[in-house]
Parts: structure tokens; sequence; C-alpha cells
């Protein structure tokens, strides 16, 4: 895990050196942006296996520049808020990003945060050999590519792995927690809110697409998907 | 070989670590020996320690160099307040970041809030980040 690239974007040198040392404590090798422009080209030279980005950082702020990496690469991006800033995670996650954290963040939470984003990376990494296919929905995990009839629909890395783990067993219901274990989060450090988000934008894209809502709440326990054949 | 040789074991360590904020307390015991309690300061915290108050003389003059006769005043005002509101929350001045946020938001909220006021704001968080520079 140690050794890991991790590229932190902030335009303020204190905040960069608190994130740094943090990281290089645990092991891990950091790169810094201080701006939207140089992060592009920091990502693009150094290829990181997270990016932490701020998202007040001028122009392009951070929602730009995580969607252009987004355009780029399926890399795990966690995104850095002041408190009480009128963002929410499903701005965030609207953007392409992973995972959000509030600042200030202690070492401790901020680590745990990337290193449940690499391990999650290091699944994703290989995955099985196979293609699901559910209805109409068609998920390719080799190439990490989502087909709803015929039509390739772009997804975040989150929702890919969100709706991977679904179509692994339609009938199933999935926790929350094992969704959220399998997104690469916990429930000690995720809003509730969080799933509802991912859920909701994968049922949007589905639908864009033309295919029908096939992901269901399981009211009070967590997820599933539904034969809309039945 | 004498009998204290005879009973000698290898030094046993560690018998409880605990994280704190940003150190780690461990307690080791040894055979015959009193048991010690260090704290452990990692480097985070050296860090933090080491630079604080730079970054709280940052935030300090950042906002005295802002000039009320100015047209942009507030919209400096609130991103100098964002931007050091974020930086000096690390460096363990949370409560004083708390209020340099709330101001921040306030001004973007509240774009035309009268000068005084605004000017008001400015100087408490001033005096108020000042004060913490003396202690």
């Amino acid at each position: 895990m140690a050794s890991e690239l991790i590229l932190v974007v902030d335009d303020n040198p204190d905040i960069r050196l608190f994130v740094r040392t943090c990281l290089e404590t645990e092991g891990f090798k950091v790169v810094e942006a201080e701006d939207g422009h140089q992060a592009m080209d920091v990502f693009r030279t150094t290829n990181p296996a997270v990016v932490i980005l701020d998202l007040a950082i001028g122009q392009p702020d951070g929602f730009e520049v995580c969607r252009e990496i987004r355009k780029e690469s399926s890399v795990p991006i966690v995104m850095l808020t002041n408190r009480g800033e009128e963002v929410d995670e499903a701005m965030c996650l609207a953007a392409g990003a992973d995972d959000y954290i509030t600042k200030p963040v202690s070492p401790r939470i901020l680590t745990l945060r990337i290193t449940t984003q690499l391990r999650h990376r290091g699944v994703a990494a290989s995955p099985a050999q196979t293609t699901l296919t559910v209805n109409d929905l068609v998920l390719d995990t080799e190439s990490r590519e989502f087909h709803v009839g015929g039509k390739t629909v772009p997804l975040t890395r989150t929702e890919f792995d969100f709706l991977r783990l679904l179509m692994t067993q339609p009938r199933r219901v999935f926790t929350r927690e094992q969704v959220l274990e399998v997104i690469g989060s916990s429930a000690e450090f995720s809003s509730d809110h969080l799933l509802d988000t991912h859920a909701s934008r994968l049922r949007i894209k589905i639908r864009e697409a033309g295919g029908n809502n096939v992901i269901g709440a399981v009211r009070g326990v967590g997820y599933r998907l539904y034969s809309t054949q039945a | 070989m004498n009998k204290e040789e005879n009973n000698w074991q290898p030094p046993r360590f560690v018998v409880k670590s605990r994280p704190t904020l940003h150190s780690r307390m461990r307690m080791e015991s040894h055979p015959r020996t009193m048991g010690k309690e260090m704290l452990q300061i990692d480097p985070v915290a050296e860090m933090v320690k080491a630079r604080k108050y730079i970054v709280l003389e940052k935030a300090i003059t950042a906002l005295e160099a802002l000039e009320v006769s100015s047209n942009t005043y507030r919209t400096k005002l609130a991103a100098v307040a964002h931007e050091m509101g974020g930086a000096i929350a690390f460096y363990t001045f949370e409560s004083e970041a708390k209020e340099l946020s709330e101001l921040s938001h306030w001004l973007e909220k509240d774009p035309d809030a009268p000068i005084e006021e605004v000017e008001r704001k400015h100087t408490e968080i001033l005096n108020l980040l000042r004060e913490k520079r003396e202690k």
C-alpha cells in the first residue's frame, strides 16, 4: 500500500504541507499542484493512484478539474471542502468524485479514507473476467464498460462498482454496509445520503439511455436489482 | 549462574498503546523495573507545532492587508476568510477557523451587507487571531 503516489491539489501551501506530511508519514509518495492547470499537468505526467482535490482552487475550480480528470481516467478522486460550504456530496459525486472530506480532517481519518480508496482500487484492478447481464443491462468487468440496450453509458468508478455488486447476484439484497465496502467507503465516515445519491444517479443514467429502473431500495436494509421482465 | 540469571526473561514491552489526536501513548513493562509511559509525538504533530503560529501570522497579515475603502473589500474579505479559515483549521485553530468560515459564508450570502457591520466583524476576527498569537 505504501509508496503509492498521491496528487494533492490545493491553492494553500500550508494545507498541502499538512496533507503531504500526513501521507508521507504513512509511507505514501506525494506530488502537489496549486491550481487546476498545474493539477492536470501533474496528473498527466505522474499518473497518481489517488487525487485529493480542493474545491476552491480558483479557475478552473475543483469541479472542473474533477470532470476533466474523469474524461481521462477512473483514478479515485477525493474532494476537500471547507466546513459549511454550500456544496454537498451530490455535487461532488455528480462531478465524478469518489469521496468527499470536510476540512479540517485528522491525519488518521485522511489516511483511512485514502487507504480505503487504494484498497478498493486494487480490487477493481483485478476483476473477474466476465460480462454481467441483467435484462438489457450489460456490464463488462474487464473493460469496465456499461451498456444499456447496446448503448454505452459512462459511469464513474463508484457507480460502476456499485452496479457490479448488484449485478453479480441480481436477486440478492445487499446491505448498505456491503455496498459501502465495495465502493470504497465506510459506514463510519459516510453520510446516509451517499448511497442514495449514487443509486439515484445510476437510475437517471440508465433511464436516459432508455433502460428501465432496475435499482430498488429495500427500506432499512439496502439495495437490490429487480427484473423488469417479471 | 545465580538464581537471578536463571530466572531471566526477555523484557516484555508495550502493555498498552493508544493513539491520541497527534501522538501515541505507549506504556512499557520490564521485569523487576518500573514501567515506563511514553508519549510519542508523530511527525504531523511536530510539523503542526512548529508551523502553527506561522500559519496564524499569515492569516493575520492577509486580513490586515485588506483595505476597507476598496470596491472589492467584501469580496476579498470573503475570499481571504475562506482560504485562511481552511488553513488554520489544520493547525489547531479550529474555533477561529469556524469564525472565519462563518464570516465568509455571511458575506457570500449577503454581499450587500452594511459596510460598518462588515468592518466590525472584520476587526473582531482580527482581534481574535491577534489574541491567539499573543498567547
